[in-house]
């Protein structure tokens, strides 16, 4: 479904990414886990269009996505959760949730009811703030945003950069259950994540990237007993 | 920031003068005009500001500068650096308040009342300013939920430049109509919008009526030329006391 060929990448002369592949198949939830500064979030930039590869093909669903603009990605049915979060700071949560509307092919209506309705279904604090702007929810709800965002659009493969780094125990364990929720819903996951045994608790397999390329590549109980995560990852 | 607002509120007038001269009517042109400098305002978005997005803002400041300094010169070659100036379309003046006050004034009044509610109800009640609140605050983000900002960009560029436009040909009636008319005004719209605080309309328009009735109060008692002295006292006071301005938020100047 979504398919990394080679990609090189960097940041006007410092190369991040030196020829990385991988493959997420749909229905899939994968993990792509390594340390800080390995190109991780690199990589997803390359995928949603933020960042053009100098070398290399990024496909999904068989179409190019390296010569597309970020919003044309999007509307092919790719959704970044970024890193940060990134949500509307001075937009209400309906606002960021309307704009998450955007990418979405219909955007009549009876679609954006429906898709408010599955929203908060999914995360009830959200219709408590639905009026209230981005800044004032916690670091928790923010998160939820930045995926229920995504979930407006109707991605059919979400991209989730750290979105359990800095949240309380609570909110790690709600956005793991919703990476199993949106595999029940039939949406693929590319979870890049520090945090290794939440990754691959609700991950089907997983790659680990180092310097810019993928090491080791394998099933979440593999990589769970390998003594390899714990070289690459230090846990 | 753009520095060649001013110029636009000028291109106002001017157009005005050319729609009125063929269609010898301010209502028509108070349409028309609007609109070609909308167009002016897109194509010059397209040509000159859109290659410049992706490097620092200091560059859009700058050329910004220069374009204003190309349209005022552009205007002196087809029309010439003579003053100018537009009949008022509505005449005859209301007594009010002990005084008699002219009718296109209090249109004035009117009109840019409705502007101002209707440029709120646009930023706050519809989804292009909503699209285009967002666009400020992470523009990348945005184009990575399925908007095209590219676009987002031009269109606000010719909105804005046809409100200024429109501010240019209501005000020509009032003032004269000349090349630097621009400059003048763009420098007050400066103080206002740094005294409101940056990104607050409430603020902006609470600081237009106090720069406004300073004007008024003190020349009274000084020469006119010397007022813009005052206003800026009055800036530099209220930005030593609140760096942000009255109404300024905290973080939308990083």
């Amino acid at each position: 479904m979504l398919t990394f060929k080679d990609v090189h990448a960097g940041y006007g002369a410092t190369p991040i990414l030196f020829g990385v592949s991988l493959e997420v198949r749909p229905g899939e939830a994968v993990a792509l886990l390594g340390k800080n500064g390995m190109g991780k979030t690199t990589l997803m930039k390359t995928a949603i269009g933020f960042l053009k590869p100098s070398r290399g093909s990024i496909e999904f669903d068989g179409q190019e996505l390296t010569r597309l603009a970020p919003h044309a990605i999007a509307r092919l049915g790719v959704g970044l959760v970024p890193e940060n979060r990134r949500i509307f700071p001075g937009l209400t949560v309906r606002e960021n949730l309307d704009l998450g509307l955007s990418a979405a092919r219909d955007r009549s209506g009876a679609l954006r009811r429906r898709r408010f309705e599955e929203v908060f279904h999914h995360f009830p604090r959200l219709s408590e703030r639905i009026d209230q702007p981005g800044k004032t929810l916690s670091g928790g709800e923010q998160q939820m945003l930045a995926i229920a965002r995504v979930m407006m659009a109707g991605a059919r493969i979400i991209l989730m950069d750290e979105p359990t780094q800095g949240l309380a125990p609570a909110f790690i364990r709600l956005v793991r259950d919703m990476v199993g929720e949106l595999k029940r819903l039939g949406v693929t996951v590319l979870l890049v994540e520090q945090n290794a045994r939440v990754a691959l608790s609700v991950c089907d397999r997983g790659y680990i990237m180092e310097k810019g390329t993928i090491v080791f590549a394998a099933s979440s109980a593999e990589l769970r007993e390998s003594p390899v995560t714990r070289e690459k990852l230090g846990v | 920031m753009n520095f060649a607002h001013g110029e636009l509120y000028m291109l106002g007038a001017y157009a005005g003068i050319a729609v009125i001269g063929v269609t010898q009517s301010f209502w028509v042109a108070l349409v028309v005009a609007p609109l070609l400098v909308g167009v002016v305002g897109a194509v010059t978005e397209v040509a000159t500001l859109r290659p410049l997005y992706r490097r620092e803002p200091l560059y859009g400041l700058i050329l910004t500068f220069g374009l204003a300094l190309v349209f005022r010169e552009a205007v002196r070659q087809i029309w010439g650096g003579d003053m100018r100036r537009i009949l008022p379309p509505i005449t005859g003046s209301t007594p009010l308040l002990g005084m008699t006050y002219p009718n296109y004034r209090l249109f004035l009044l009117g009109a840019s009342s409705v502007l101002l509610l209707a440029i709120w109800l646009f930023f706050t009640q519809t989804r292009a300013g909503i699209v285009v609140r967002a666009a400020v605050q992470d523009a990348e983000m945005l184009d990575g939920l399925g908007v095209d900002v590219r676009r987002v960009f031009t269109l606000t560029f010719a909105g804005s430049a046809a409100l200024a436009a429109l501010a240019g040909l209501l005000l020509a009636p009032v003032f004269t109509v000349y090349p630097q008319m621009g400059v003048e005004m763009i420098l007050l719209a400066f103080i206002v919008v740094i005294l409101g605080g940056m990104g607050s309309m409430g603020g902006s328009v609470v600081a237009a009526v106090v720069i406004g009735l300073t004007q008024s109060l003190f020349s009274l008692w000084m020469n006119p030329q010397r007022v813009a002295i005052a206003i800026f006292g009055i800036m530099i006071v209220v930005l030593v006391v609140r760096p942000r301005g009255f109404f300024g938020r905290e973080g939308v100047l990083e």
